[in-house]
């Protein structure tokens, strides 16, 4: 219950503070509400003899949930600190987006906790349509435009056949409630009309998610996009429509038809290969990072694949990894672009490591990280699904991820590759301190998670 | 206890460098280095007097539901090779003396990390653990490569490096995978169990992703393409730790996972991986000898002489793993000691274009004299720690192919060619006119080449103490194998 409101009125009440000319206390009253967010999951953990069953039941507040919510509040923290630095000159738009970043948080938080289709949706659509606007947010970019129109159409379309799906769940089943769904199915038969109702609602997620054949937008609304917004993007969005999926193939979807396990498999394996060697041809540093998420959501999808006996503990890991990373290295081609008429092609990072080292180092944990390399916590989260797909027998999947690392490695080392080469006459890119440190503490984060993931079994 | 002190003292030393800045760099760095020599040696006396478990062993759960610990301990083999990696630290930074690396902190940090992690490999026995520290070492040597190196084609270079070398260890993640899902526990002796309970042909599998993963990195052909080119472009301190170290890394898997976990599927698909070997030895001899520039003729040497041990050590005997431990020590001191010589003539002459040299033994006899004893060294001339080696090698590899081993053993005589043509082409002659002012060696260089001469003739006349420190540690490995 606390969850929910202390974020939903967390947006309103940054609004208020644009009203009342008090713009100096939107960050510190916006992050002091995610630390509130963070200690109240910390406070209602192991209640799970009482679920917190809110709403008539519709929202369910158990240990994983309470998981998920700190995730996104943490990374929404970071994301917060470092777009409080971006966002300095014009604080009327700051106020606005921090505002409608925080109102797209709350339907992440509805994603982790829902019971019940209804809540899926709204959860759905609280977490994208601020996106929309987010996307659309540079509003005398062309790009910016393409991005927030193409985002929104396809999104669109995407929630409605979600709802569409949803809708023909509830035809056959008489109820929203998962657990009713799980009841209904639990003999292993699907009704037709089931089965269309998951087909759909695995569409509607696989657009959410970016996972082939359904990611082509990512590219260019995340290119288009603002950087900051592409990094919400890529984080929480991405993370919190993961949650949702996890929740409903893990609990509500049991067991799987056959026919949607090798679904899901093959989508994992040409996601992977599609995103991988796409990404290998890009020079546009931003729009590589699109396809590397998308490469990200194929792993990630390893999780969905096994959701029925694999705690989502994993995926949560991932998640958090995986985002910490991302922010590094999307707020880090936001401020190289910057002062180079927005120029955020891997020539860009050259020499890096003489104009800002701090920038430099953390962008190259935050790749090495991505690109799986033992000690960054990337190793372990990509690990983990790796040992996932091995201990359920996917051998074909557990090749093609191997070797789409190797050509993953590719496309990081490059940015790197150009971050230690040297140029004429670089001069030296000017950064807050408080931004400095934010890096610094991200990078260390992304080690610490390594050595510290026997953490990750108290959960 | 010696075993944390032994990976703990090259990561605060390297952390203490980042910190403090240029001033002094190298002689921090050698500080450590010998200290970490020091705590070698105390491990070995503490493993001759026995009872030395509680100083050599640590074990520390780390993820422990998934059977995952911090567990390391100094057997025989793996003090060989701790003893490999903190006799060379000292002697490969002391080396370096020669050259003035920009940003020299940053450098000798990332060797020392670099040599901590190669320790870390040799000593731990957890799997998983094995493979962190077996990839993390490819981060230092890359940045070492990339910022370091003078040569144009650096970013391709270490890209190849980088890629060939993590796709190849990326398979041996899933072999180890494969065996933690039947034993449920990275712990070594647990994957032993787990590999031997498999049939030979899901073995054979195993093996294969093992095989790929060391064959890459050790390197044998037809995986060596990103050798030669790598040790080109790194800067000759690179390039030692590279030769030197880095890659018994990959040797020393075979002994500790391959051989001990899937007997039968070396048995099996094993030959196979001989006759690589074996191919690896004339095709790298080969491309040796028709090499113009020095460097590159070392670095194709060294694969063949890596295809001898490789093929020794899957031999899967007592012989060959003896062979195989006291290789990688041997083969590591001559790999630095030719670089070395690399490097004296690089600073004098600025190339090492053989033909363009000559008579330096007329200008400089005491150089010639202890590159002379170097090159003995490497074609394994008996009483030079070379021969030891690669007759053990040769012994075992015999006993399971007699054939493969007479194609092997041509590596003896095809390396006097090219080590022999090598000597004459630039020792001797009447002096060349660029050779005239050939400077006398310095009293650091005199120091390193004296070392390393010293210890190729000692640990070949008498290696005794390496072996008889290998050999219970060798047997109890062997223990179980029915061969």
């Amino acid at each position: 219950m606390k969850e929910i409101l202390i974020i939903s009125l967390l947006g309103i009440v940054v609004l208020a503070l644009d009203v009342l000319k008090m713009r100096k206390l939107v960050l510190p009253i916006s992050a002091a509400g995610l630390l509130g967010l963070i200690a109240c999951c910390v406070l209602d953990w192991n209640h799970n003899e009482t679920p917190f069953a809110q709403y008539g039941g519709m929202l369910t507040f158990d240990n994983m949930a309470l998981a998920f919510t700190a995730v996104f509040a943490f990374i929404g923290l970071f994301w917060l600190l470092l777009a409080g630095d971006t966002y300095t000159a014009n604080t009327s738009k700051r106020t606005d987006i921090f505002a409608l970043v925080l109102f797209s948080m709350c339907g992440a938080v509805v994603l982790s906790a829902y019971t019940n289709l209804v809540m899926l949706f709204l959860g759905v659509e609280i977490l994208s349509i601020p996106v929309y606007v987010l996307a659309a947010s540079n509003r005398k970019n062309v790009l910016s435009n393409e991005s927030g129109f193409k985002y929104f159409f396809l999104g669109s379309l995407a929630s409605a056949v979600l709802l569409f799906g949803i809708s023909l769940t509830y035809g056959a089943v008489g109820s929203f409630e998962l657990t009713a769904i799980q009841e209904h199915i639990s003999g292993g038969y699907y009704s037709p009309m089931i089965l269309i109702g998951t087909a759909l609602m695995l569409v509607g997620f696989s657009f959410k998610i970016s996972v082939a054949p359904f990611h082509m937008w990512a590219p260019d609304v995340y290119q288009g996009a603002p950087t900051p917004v592409t990094a919400y993007m890529a984080t929480v969005v991405k993370g919190a429509a993961f949650a949702g999926m996890f929740k409903l193939f893990g609990t509500a979807l049991l067991p799987l038809p056959a026919a949607f396990t090798t679904a899901l498999a093959v989508m994992c394996g040409i996601t992977l290969i599609a995103s991988n060697l796409t990404a290998v041809v890009q020079s546009n540093t931003k729009r590589m990072l699109a396809f590397s998420s998308i490469s990200h959501a194929g792993f990630m999808l390893g999780f969905i694949l096994v959701a029925s006996t694999t705690s989502p503990k994993y995926l949560i890991y991932y998640t958090l990894t995986y985002s910490l990373a991302s922010l590094i290295a999307f707020f880090v081609i936001q401020h190289v672009a910057a002062i180079q008429n927005e120029d955020d092609s891997t020539d860009a990072f050259k020499g890096l490591v003489k104009r800002s080292p701090v920038m430099a180092i953390s962008m190259t944990v935050a790749l090495l990280s991505m690109a799986g390399i033992p000690p960054l916590s990337g190793f372990l989260a990509k690990y983990y699904v790796i040992s996932n797909m091995v201990n359920h027998g996917y051998m074909a999947l557990v090749i093609i991820m191997i070797l789409t690392s190797a050509v993953g490695a590719f496309y990081y080392l490059r940015v790197i590759s150009a971050i230690f080469t040297p140029i004429e006459n670089a001069g030296r890119i000017m950064t807050s301190d408080g931004m400095r440190r934010t890096f610094i503490v991200l990078s260390l984060l992304i080690v610490v998670l390594f050595f510290a993931a026997s953490l990750l079994e108290l959960l | 206890m010696l075993t944390i002190l032994l990976l703990a003292i090259p990561i605060l030393a390297a952390g203490l460098l980042f910190l403090s800045g240029a001033k002094n760099a190298r002689n921090l760095a050698l500080g450590a280095g010998i200290l970490e020599l020091i705590v070698t040696v105390i491990a070995f006396y503490a493993n001759k007097q026995g009872n030395a478990e509680s100083l050599l062993n640590f074990n520390q759960e780390w993820i422990g539901p998934l059977g995952i610990s911090y567990a390391f301990n100094l057997d025989g083999i793996s003090l060989v090779m701790a003893l490999l990696v903190a006799l060379l630290l000292p002697i490969i930074i002391y080396a370096s003396a020669n050259r003035t690396y920009k940003s020299p902190h940053y450098f000798y940090g990332l060797m020392l990390l670099m040599a901590a992690s190669m320790m870390g490999a040799f000593a731990t026995t957890d799997g998983l653990l094995f493979y962190v520290f077996y990839e993390f070492a490819l981060i230092p040597i890359y940045f070492m490569i990339l910022y370091w190196s003078d040569n144009p084609n650096k970013a391709k270079i270490t890209l190849k490096f980088f890629i060939y070398t993590l796709f190849g260890s990326l398979f041996m993640l899933v072999s180890l995978l494969y065996l933690y899902n039947i034993s449920g526990s990275f712990n070594m002796n647990a994957l032993y169990e787990a590999g031997r309970s498999l049939s030979a042909a899901q073995q054979g599998w195993v093996f294969a992703g093992f095989f790929i993963a060391f064959a890459v990195k050790i390197p044998v052909f037809p995986f060596h393409s990103w050798q030669p080119s790598t040790y080109d472009a790194a800067p000759t301190a690179g390039t030692m730790l590279l030769a030197g170290i880095m890659l018994k890394m990959a040797s020393y898997g075979l002994i500790r996972l391959v051989i001990p976990a899937l007997p039968d599927g070396v048995a099996e698909y094993g030959t196979w991986a001989l006759a690589l070997s074996a191919v690896s030895v004339i095709y790298a001899s080969c491309m040796a000898i028709v090499q113009q520039r020095y460097k590159l003729l070392i670095a194709w040497s060294s694969i063949a002489h890596l295809g001898v041990l490789s093929a020794g050590i899957l031999a899967g005997n007592a012989q060959g793993i003896q062979g195989g431990v006291m290789e990688m020590l041997s083969h590591g001191i001559l790999s630095v000691a030719l670089f070395f010589v690399y490097d004296i003539i690089e600073s004098r002459v600025h190339h090492d274009d053989m033909h363009k040299m000559g008579g330096i033994r007329e200008v400089n006899p005491l150089f010639a004299f202890l590159f002379f004893a170097v090159v003995m060294g490497s074609v394994a001339l008996p009483m030079t720690s070379g021969f030891v080696g690669e007759f053990l090698l040769l012994i075992g590899f015999y006993q399971v192919s007699p054939w493969l081993t007479a194609v092997a053993g041509l590596t003896v005589v095809l390396g006097a060619v090219y080590m022999l043509r090598a000597f004459q082409v630039m020792m001797l002659g009447s002096a060349a006119a660029s050779m005239l002012n050939f400077a006398p060696l310095n009293r650091h260089e005199k120091t390193v080449l004296t070392i390393l001469v010293i210890l190729i003739i000692a640990l070949g006349v008498y290696p005794d103490p390496i072996l008889s420190t290998s050999n219970p540690s060798v047997e109890s490995l062997l223990q179980g194998l029915n061969r």
